[in-house]
Order: C-alpha cells, then sequence, then structure tokens
C-alpha cells in the first residue's frame, strides 16, 4: 500500500477529530454539564462506542453521502474532508455554531461543481429534508419521553437519591447508545468522501472473521472521532447549558431522544424491519447531532407550555440555525478553491474523468426501462466527460423528463468492471449469500463495460441477484440487493482500476 | 470498605428518614414536656424529657452532618444539593428552637396563671403539628415534589393558628393583675413557643421553591 494514501486520509482524520471534539459533546453535553457524569467517564464510554458504532454499524449511514457525490480520486477526497474539518474548525474557534454534517454535504457539493458531475436533486433533497426533519423527530420524542418518564417518576415516586442513581446509570447507558448511533451515523461524514477510493483490502483476522475494507476504514476514523472526544470538555460544559437550564431527567430524556434520531437514520436492520412491514422507511444519511440536541432541547421546553417555551433561549436558537445555512456555504466555497489550488498548484488530480456514452447497446437496454426509443435513438452517439457536461448534451429540446435524464447518466457511464478469481474468493462470506457468491464466481475473468450489465449477467445467474417489481413488500429485498451490487462494483472496479 | 452504589443510596435514604424522624420526635417531645411543665413545673418528668429532646438534637445534628459530607463526596444530587443541605440546615435551626424553648423554660422557671394552661396546652399541641406537618412535608420533597404544596398550605395553617392562641395568651396575662416583670416574663416565654411555628413556616416557604424547581 502507498503511505502517501495516508496523507490524503489525514485530511478525514482532521474532520473525525473535530466531529469527536465537537459532535460528540452533543452525546453527554447535557449530562456532563449538569454534572450528573464526570468528564473522564462520559469521554471513556464515548470513544469506546463511537469506534463500535463506526465499525459495525456505519455501513448503512457512510452511502448516504456517495449518492451525493462519488469522490472518486484521492486528492479530491482529502480536499473534500479537509474543506469540512477546516470550516468546522475555524467556525467553532470564532464561537459559531456548526454541523460536521453540513460541513462536508457543503465540501461535496463543491467538488461536484469543481468536478463538473452532477448532483443529484433527489438526494440532495433529501439530506436538506433531513436537516428539518431531525430536529422536529428529535423534538416530538423528546416531548414523548418527557411525558412517559415524568408519568412513570409521579407513578411510582422514586426517592431523590435513588432517582439520582438510576438517572446516573441512565445517562451512562443512553450515552453509549448515543455514541455508538453517533459513530454509526456519522462515520459517514468522516470517511463516506474515501469508500470509493479507499486503498484498503479485505484483511482476515487469525481465520476468525474479515475485517473488510470499509470497516478498517471506518476503524480509523473511528479512532479519530474517539481521539476528538477528550478534547471536547469546553463544548460539553457549555451545550447542556446554551439553550435552555436542563435537569438530570431532562438530560437524560435529550440524550435518548438525540441517539433515537441518529438510530433510526443509520440502521439498516429498522429500515429492514419497516419496510418488511410495508412502512415507509427513513433514508439512512448522516444527519447532525448538533440538529438532533436542540430539537431535543426544544421539545422538552414545548412540553412545559407557555413556561417552558419562555425559558428557551431563542436568541441562541437563532445563532444555531444561521450557523446550518451558512455552514454548508462557506465550505462549499472553501472547498471549490482549494481543490483549484491543489489541482493547478500541486499538480494532484483531484477528480478522475468519467465518462458518459449513449451508445447503441445503452439505448437498447434504456428501452427495456420504459424511456422513449425515440428519443434514446435520436440522442445516440452522445458522448460526454463528466456527468454535468452529458446531462447538458441530453437536455438539448427537452424530451426527456428530469428522472429518465438520471436514468439515462447512470446506464451510460463508462464503468469498466473485470471479475479477478483472486478477488472473487476474498469476497465478505457475510455480507452476500452462498447463491450470491457463486454467481459472482461464474462470472469469473470476464469484464464489462457498464454496471448494469454486470448486474444483468448476475440476474441470470440466480434470484438472490434479481430485482423484484417495487412494491412495498420487495422494498427491502431491492435495497439488499442495490447495497449488495455497490459492494461487488467497488470490490472489482477497484482492481480494475489499480491494475491499470 | 467501598459499598455498592445500590447500598449506599439505601444508607442515604435511611438517614435522611431518619432525620425527619428526629424532627418529629422532637415536635412531640417539645409538646410532651411543655404541657408537662405548664401543669406541674419543672420537675423531673420533664428533665428526662428535655434530655430525651437534647439527644434527638444531636442525633439531627450527626445525621445532617453525615448527609451532608456523603452528598459532597460523591458529588450527589448535583442539580439539587445546594437545595437539600440548605434544607437540611433550616430544619436544624427548627430542632435548635424547640431544644432552645424548653431549655428556657427550665432555666428561668416561669409561672403561668391556671387559667392559661389550656391555652398554652392548645399552643404547644398545635406547634407541634406544625413542625410534624413540615417533616411530612420535607419527606415529600424527596419523593413527590409536585404535592409538597398540599403539605405545606397545612404548615402555615398552624403557624396562623399559633399566633392566635399566642396573641390571646399574651393578652390575657397582660390583662391579669401580675406584676408587669413577671407579665413581661411570660410573654417571653409564649413568643419563644410561638417563635418554633414562624421558624417552620420560614423553612416551609423555602420548602415550596424548592420542590418548584424539582417539579417535572
Amino acid at each position: 500500500m502507498n503511505p502517501v494514501i495516508f496523507i490524503f486520509l489525514s485530511s478525514g482524520l482532521f474532520l473525525g477529530w473535530s466531529l469527536g471534539a465537537n459532535d460528540a459533546a452533543n452525546v453527554f453535553g447535557t449530562a456532563v454539564g449538569s454534572r450528573m457524569l464526570r468528564f473522564r467517564t462520559a469521554a471513556l464510554t464515548c470513544s469506546v462506542f463511537v469506534v463500535l458504532g463506526a465499525v459495525f454499524g456505519g455501513s448503512g449511514a457512510a452511502h448516504g453521502l456517495g449518492a451525493l457525490g462519488a469522490v472518486n480520486a484521492l486528492p479530491g477526497a482529502f480536499m473534500v474532508a479537509l474543506s469540512a474539518a477546516v470550516t468546522v474548525y475555524a467556525m467553532t474557534k470564532l464561537g459559531l455554531p456548526v454541523s460536521t454534517t453540513q460541513a462536508i454535504v457543503g465540501a461535496i457539493l463543491g467538488w461536484n461543481v469543481f468536478s463538473a458531475s452532477v448532483t443529484d436533486e433527489r438526494v440532495l433533497t433529501k439530506i436538506v429534508g433531513t436537516w428539518i426533519a431531525c430536529p422536529v423527530l428529535a423534538a416530538v420524542f423528546s416531548a414523548v419521553l418527557y411525558m412517559v418518564v415524568a408519568g412513570i417518576l409521579r407513578w411510582r415516586k422514586p426517592h431523590m437519591i435513588r432517582l439520582d442513581m438510576f438517572t446516573r446509570f441512565g445517562l451512562i447507558l443512553a450515552g453509549a447508545f448515543g455514541a455508538y448511533s453517533l459513530g454509526a451515523n456519522n462515520i459517514g461524514n468522516v470517511m463516506g468522501v474515501f469508500i470509493v477510493s479507499s486503498p484498503f483490502r479485505d484483511v482476515n483476522v487469525g481465520g476468525v472473521f474479515t475485517l473488510r475494507g470499509i470497516e478498517q476504514l471506518f476503524l480509523l476514523g473511528g479512532l479519530a472521532i474517539a481521539v476528538g472526544v477528550f478534547y471536547s470538555r469546553r463544548v460539553m460544559m457549555t451545550v447542556g447549558e446554551s439553550i435552555m437550564t436542563m435537569s438530570p431527567i431532562g438530560a437524560w430524556v435529550v440524550v435518548v431522544a438525540q441517539s433515537l434520531v441518529l438510530f433510526v437514520f443509520s440502521s439498516r436492520w429498522l429500515e429492514h424491519v419497516l419496510l418488511s412491514h410495508g412502512l415507509p422507511a427513513l433514508p439512512l444519511i448522516p444527519v447532525s447531532s448538533s440538529q438532533a440536541v436542540v430539537g431535543a432541547v426544544i421539545g422538552i421546553g414545548l412540553c412545559h407550555g407557555i413556561r417552558g417555551a419562555a425559558q428557551i433561549r431563542w436568541l441562541v436558537l437563532l445563532r444555531i440555525g444561521s450557523g446550518w445555512v451558512t455552514t454548508p456555504v462557506i465550505s462549499s466555497l472553501i472547498c471549490y478553491v482549494m481543490l483549484f489550488v491543489l489541482q493547478n498548484v500541486f499538480q494532484q488530480q483531484v477528480c478522475e474523468e468519467v465518462r458518459y456514452e449513449l451508445s447503441p447497446e445503452v439505448a437498447t437496454h434504456l428501452a427495456t426501462r420504459n424511456i422513449p426509443i425515440t428519443a434514446l435513438r435520436e440522442r445516440e452517439g452522445t458522448r460526454a466527460a463528466g456527468s454535468a457536461r452529458f446531462r447538458r448534451l441530453l437536455r438539448g429540446e427537452g424530451d426527456f423528463t428530469p428522472r429518465e435524464i438520471e436514468a439515462v447518466i447512470e446506464a451510460s457511464e463508462i464503468a469498466p468492471i473485470r471479475i479477478d478469481p483472486k478477488r472473487v474468493v476474498a469476497l465478505d462470506q457475510r455480507a452476500l449469500s452462498d447463491p450470491q457468491l457463486q454467481a459472482v464466481a461464474t462470472l469469473a475473468r470476464r469484464s464489462f463495460l457498464h454496471h448494469w450489465q454486470f448486474a444483468l449477467a448476475l440476474a441470470e445467474q440466480t434470484e438472490d441477484w434479481r430485482f423484484r417489481p417495487d412494491t412495498r413488500d420487495n422494498r427491502a429485498h431491492n435495497r439488499a440487493v442495490r447495497a449488495d451490487l455497490d459492494y461487488v462494483c467497488r470490490v472489482f472496479r477497484g482492481v480494475l482500476l489499480s491494475e491499470e | 470498605m467501598k459499598t455498592s452504589p445500590f447500598k449506599r443510596t439505601h444508607l442515604i435514604e435511611d438517614q435522611i428518614d431518619e432525620y425527619l424522624d428526629k424532627l418529629s420526635e422532637a415536635g412531640m417531645l417539645f409538646e410532651t414536656g411543655f404541657c408537662r411543665y405548664v401543669t406541674h413545673g419543672a420537675d423531673e418528668n420533664v428533665e428526662i424529657t428535655f434530655d430525651q429532646l437534647s439527644i434527638a438534637e444531636s442525633r439531627a445534628d450527626e445525621l445532617r452532618r453525615e448527609i451532608e459530607r456523603v452528598l459532597y463526596a460523591e458529588m450527589l444530587l448535583p442539580e439539587a444539593r445546594s437545595d437539600v443541605l440548605t434544607l437540611l440546615d433550616e430544619l436544624d435551626d427548627v430542632v435548635d428552637e424547640l431544644k432552645h424553648s424548653l431549655q428556657g423554660f427550665l432555666i428561668e422557671h416561669p409561672v403561668f396563671p391556671e387559667d392559661t394552661h389550656e391555652d398554652l396546652r392548645e399552643l404547644a399541641g398545635v406547634v407541634a403539628q406544625c413542625v410534624e406537618e413540615l417533616s411530612i412535608a420535607s419527606r415529600t420533597y424527596f419523593r413527590d415534589p409536585n404535592a409538597v404544596r398540599d403539605r405545606l398550605h397545612k404548615v402555615n395553617f398552624h403557624e396562623s393558628e399559633a399566633d392566635r392562641i399566642a396573641i390571646r395568651v399574651s393578652r390575657h396575662v397582660f390583662d391579669s393583675d401580675l406584676p408587669l416583670e413577671q407579665k413581661r416574663h411570660l410573654r417571653a416565654g409564649i413568643m419563644s413557643v410561638d417563635h418554633i411555628a414562624d421558624e417552620a413556616q420560614d423553612v416551609a416557604d423555602r420548602l415550596a421553591i424548592f420542590a418548584v424547581k424539582r417539579r417535572l
């Protein structure tokens, strides 16, 4: 492995450190601020569970940012993470409220503009939607939880001293859950941009289990967050008290509500359960723990009616809200400028050119997906470097709807894949079913120009690789197949790129 | 030897409960001792009751110091610690007041006219009731802050009642043919008893604020 890779990864580690020093304070801030827990206890619990969450639960939300912009070159990923980290660090130093999620989203948008890549508007809307949904959901969770807890306490009437002890244990448990959820959800912010260009390969640890490349990447990011946690004392002390003075029970409710929000936005298990019961699932994307904590505190305040609302320091909230708007803007500007400098001054390739071609084969394939064939035939032969340019050419006279254009871009992407037998053996046995692994093995030594060709070839081999009609019952299956497909594509595409 | 958090919690709970028991006990001992004093003067039984009151007061002091030490050392109740310690301190003042008032009678030996005895016994009963309600309100504070208010209005009621009886007895004393210095002496004695109820009401006022702070 090239050691230079670690220099590029350093910006992600810096971002992880910043996240640990800032966002981790949201998990235990109210507990430490209300002096229910010692900083040392909180930091230790937090760092251990952040790493566990990042490694074992991180894959759910991490791909959410990949859908916003697939940063495909290490120097580019380095600069995206560095821009976000610099934004977080600078705004924190200036005493301005900041969210790591928004910083990284802003930086990815900056990369998209610089690399002439299309920003998926649906994904962007989804992410921005969570910036509203996340605090609202946290407020609802905390209000309901607070009322339930208050009801139980009124009914059981525990002694003040006993309640104090239970609250302390509760805070440690809830904080551990919160730290796990933070690691699982926010590792995508720290290492998400490195997934596509990750240098790590799957490693078999003593023949006992396989540590996937992505898990190694997340372990590294998790450790960076864990180190950052130990620098969060000052932030922790102020977080709990800045918006509203918290009682210990309130502190516990805030930690639980916030953890639940991070959990629902990162749990594949929950998504599967919801989808398999025909319920709508929340998108798995990194959300801001700062927003969740603010929402949770407001939820408790509003539980007390006008008296509680009057206790909320609305000016502080306004300041925090303004930070949510300025952070992505500042971060994207910094990223754009720094990418320019890195590419033109330091001569680094910040993005790999992705080519698109609407070949007759692609057009035939798209026709089977109900894209108007006449419009496709008219555009046949269209080719361009960069999805933004390709989209401009496609738009032309406006024959395609935005959704159709998306489908055409996706299918036209030239992404060569070669099924290397050595890599087939190294595929993660836990991630794929036996028929899936067998199907991949059958295709050994074959090459594909487009992902969809590979997907079709796999689907011919086994039911396990086949997408089902888009009904409620089938959504969980289809999502799982999509995730597995992304994984194998990444494995074999990476091999081809490194061999080239 | 380090005890488990559960055992430690039990221990402090028990200590707080015992402390409040001592407050209630002190109120009842005061009533017994004072009523006996009014009827029989400073006899041996009153001395015995006073000794019991002194022991209860010392034990309350001991408990207060131990609770204070544990709350600080174990960093318990970070939010309510200062309120709890203030409450225990002020309850301790009430116990002191009970002791000093009875002690005053044993030192000064004021002799009350017989026609005031009934009123004085009623005064002692109301004051003891006032202290009892304060002890119940304090106990409620530790378990159910929302219900403290219901108890505190009883403290206020008994305090007003004590004031009313104290004024009535004082008037009666001053209307009598006793020498002025004796009248003043008796009035000081009556006021020292009434002052216990005033002290209890002051604590009740603070307790009302502490309870509001802890309400969910």
